[in-house]
């Protein structure tokens, strides 16, 4: 489905006819492919920005900023930036997660400290799966077009969301609101590259929040080890 | 001394009774030129200049302000120590930079409970920074410590300063001739440590692989620390005035906006009163002890009206009663934020206990059930029994009420 409109573009007497539109491309066997290929996700790094907006962490400090690495089931290793409103203050947070052992650096603070796996304010060993269900969770996908991004061949796609469907992925998220969502997928495998999401998420978002998810080296052999400063 | 100070929509300082009688201009009325038309003195007030955050000293004889002057060459901002009679002030800092510690916040200002020493936090060129005054006219302020995220309460004396820096908790005495500064880390999400009001005792929350804690420490002996409940994600805590409770606000589901529950521990963990569970479903933003120590005001938000409800509670926990909605100013919003920082600071309460005071906008409910109302941020004088209805002193986005 996918080569049927490259096909027609590159007929030998295309230029001889009349224009015509392109055909459209379907966008459900691509996100199907998409939610195969995350099911199937071994590692990535991503990250994932807030290009408006930010996400409450606790009273006081909002989220900016979340990067790392994840090597699925059961290990990742990622760097929180938040603001605390005040005395305005930016601060970095680490966390690391190896099977069932979690080290979290403190909030106000850098030092390391083995803190209760449930604790964590994220729990990413599940990213795959989560990115997955989201994809599956997308109503009235639409293929807006192909954009070439780091280097890869991807199709754009459009859809709507309900905002408690990304709950596992933004912490907090509830209710039925319809957010927008544009996804950036490889052509060649169906691997997802890109997530937009634009709209209140949580509660406590600003409307015009947009945050921006973006995965690498996806498969990639990655290390992930317990911190050297460890306490507790 | 039983004054509100508030600023007037203008940024102007005023005092004035909670009757709304005895109303003292502080700061304003010297811009005017005597004879002018009405006229020219709207235009003659300073639109340039405004004062925020005024700071009653303990014994109410003095305000501290911050004080800001937007020039073409630049914005200038200052921390002003006023009388509270006479409005003769006194610059005690000039910043600097032109950076605020928070929004609509040039300084955070809290006085040492004695001695009237100014503390106060304030953005440098190096980043965030503590200074103390130590009262003396034309004696500039000192840097006493830098760093950020920094919260921190004085005890009752002035002997103990109890610093949250980062992951360090400090207790340092600066005001004293022999000071001292030891300290120790932890990793529990919370804002300013509690000193109890007999200044032996700090409370703090940690985190360790057992989960996090709710610590007591003698703090002549920080080695005997001692875990007194169990918490959840953050939380913020503060010491009843007679001793006998600490209130704590929790978070049992992470990641929110608001704790979720609030509870009064005894200072040996034996006793419990809860006085919001967790399966209420309250969305509690900030909290404040009444200077009796016989109730505490705690604020939510109603999820549905977007406003703020404001509720009295007994230390029993029984009789809770909802006494007034409201949309807070922008300062009230930032005072309700860090309400664990500011009630060291700045009072809501009357001195006797009775009355609260907010500045806002009445919610849709009082505005329905009182006819015509005022638009704009404004001072409400609240009956903490809920028998009277809200006292409305005029216009004002701020108002901090005298210390007993």
């Amino acid at each position: 489905m996918l080569l049927v409109g490259l096909a027609a573009a590159c007929s030998p007497d295309s230029a001889d006819r009349a224009p015509k539109s392109e055909p459209v491309i379907d966008a459900e066997p691509v996100l199907l492919q998409a939610v195969e290929q995350l099911m199937g996700l071994e590692s990535a790094s991503f990250s994932l920005n807030h290009l408006k907006g930010s996400t409450v962490l606790m009273p006081g400090v909002r989220m900016t900023k979340i990067s790392g690495e994840v090597s699925i089931p059961d290990r990742s290793r990622v760097t929180v930036e938040a603001q605390i409103e005040f005395p305005k203050s930016y601060v970095e947070i680490d966390i690391v997660t190896i099977q069932e052992t979690a080290y979290m650096t403190n909030i106000f603070g850098g030092d390391w400290n083995q803190v209760p796996a449930e604790s964590l304010p994220f729990n990413l060993s599940g990213l795959g799966l989560t990115m997955a269900e989201i994809v599956d969770a997308i109503q009235k996908p639409k293929v807006l077009g192909e954009e070439r991004l780091n280097g890869i061949d991807t199709l754009r796609i459009g859809g709507k969301i309900n905002s408690k469907d990304l709950v596992k992925l933004v912490p907090g998220a509830e209710g039925d609101v319809r957010v927008d969502l544009k996804l950036w997928i490889n052509r060649g495998d169906g691997l997802l590259q890109r997530v937009l999401i634009a709209g209140r998420v949580v509660l406590t978002d600003d409307v015009d929040t947009v945050r921006d998810l973006i995965l690498k080296n996806i498969n990639q052999p990655v290390v992930i080890d317990a911190p050297i400063e460890t306490i507790g | 001394m039983n004054q509100i100070a508030y600023i007037d929509p203008n940024g102007d300082l005023f005092t004035v009774g909670p009757d709304g009688d005895q109303q003292v201009r502080l700061t304003g009325s010297l811009g005017i030129a005597k004879g002018a038309s009405k006229e020219s003195q709207l235009q003659l007030l300073r639109m340039n200049e405004y004062y925020t955050w005024p700071t009653w000293s303990p014994d109410s004889t003095k305000l501290a302000t911050s004080q800001v002057i937007a020039r073409e060459s630049g914005t200038e901002i200052t921390l002003q120590v006023l009388d509270s009679q006479t409005g003769s002030k006194e610059m005690i800092y000039e910043n600097d930079r032109a950076g605020l510690i928070a929004d609509g916040t040039p300084h955070y200002i809290y006085w040492a409970p004695i001695k009237n020493q100014v503390s106060f936090l304030a953005a440098t060129v190096e980043g965030l920074a503590i200074f103390l005054w130590d009262g003396t006219s034309g004696k500039p302020a000192v840097r006493i410590d830098s760093g950020a995220p920094v919260f921190y309460q004085w005890s009752r004396n002035a002997d103990v300063l109890a610093l949250h820096m980062g992951s360090e908790m400090i207790l340092a005495n600066p005001l004293s001739l022999n000071p001292y500064r030891k300290s120790f880390q932890t990793g529990g999400n919370f804002r300013t440590p509690a000193i109890s009001p007999d200044g032996s005792i700090v409370a703090y929350v940690d985190r360790t692989v057992e989960g996090t804690g709710l610590y007591v420490t003698p703090i002549a002996d920080l080695s005997k620390a001692e875990k007194i409940m169990d918490l959840g994600w953050s939380s913020a805590l503060m010491w009843s005035p007679d001793g006998s409770h600490i209130a704590v606000a929790d978070q049992s589901i992470a990641r929110t906006q608001f704790y979720d529950t609030l509870v009064l521990v005894s200072p040996d963990g034996g006793v419990v009163t809860s006085l919001v569970s967790e399966n209420r479903g309250a969305n509690i933003w900030a909290f404040f002890w009444a200077p009796t120590s016989d109730k505490l005001a705690w604020v939510s938000e109603n999820g549905v009206s977007q406003e703020l409800e404001v509720i009295i509670s007994p230390t029993d926990g029984l009789g809770i009663k909802n006494i007034f909605d409201f949309r807070p100013s922008a300062e009230t919003f930032i005072m309700m934020s860090f309400f664990d920082q500011y009630a060291h600071s700045h009072s809501l309460w009357s001195p006797d206990g009775q009355s609260l005071v907010v500045a806002g906008s009445k919610g849709e409910v009082a505005r329905r059930s009182n006819g015509r109302t005022p638009t704009g941020d404004r001072i409400y004088v609240l009956d903490s029994n809920g028998l009277e209805g809200p006292r409305d002193l005029g216009a004002g986005v701020l108002a901090i009420w005298s210390w007993n």
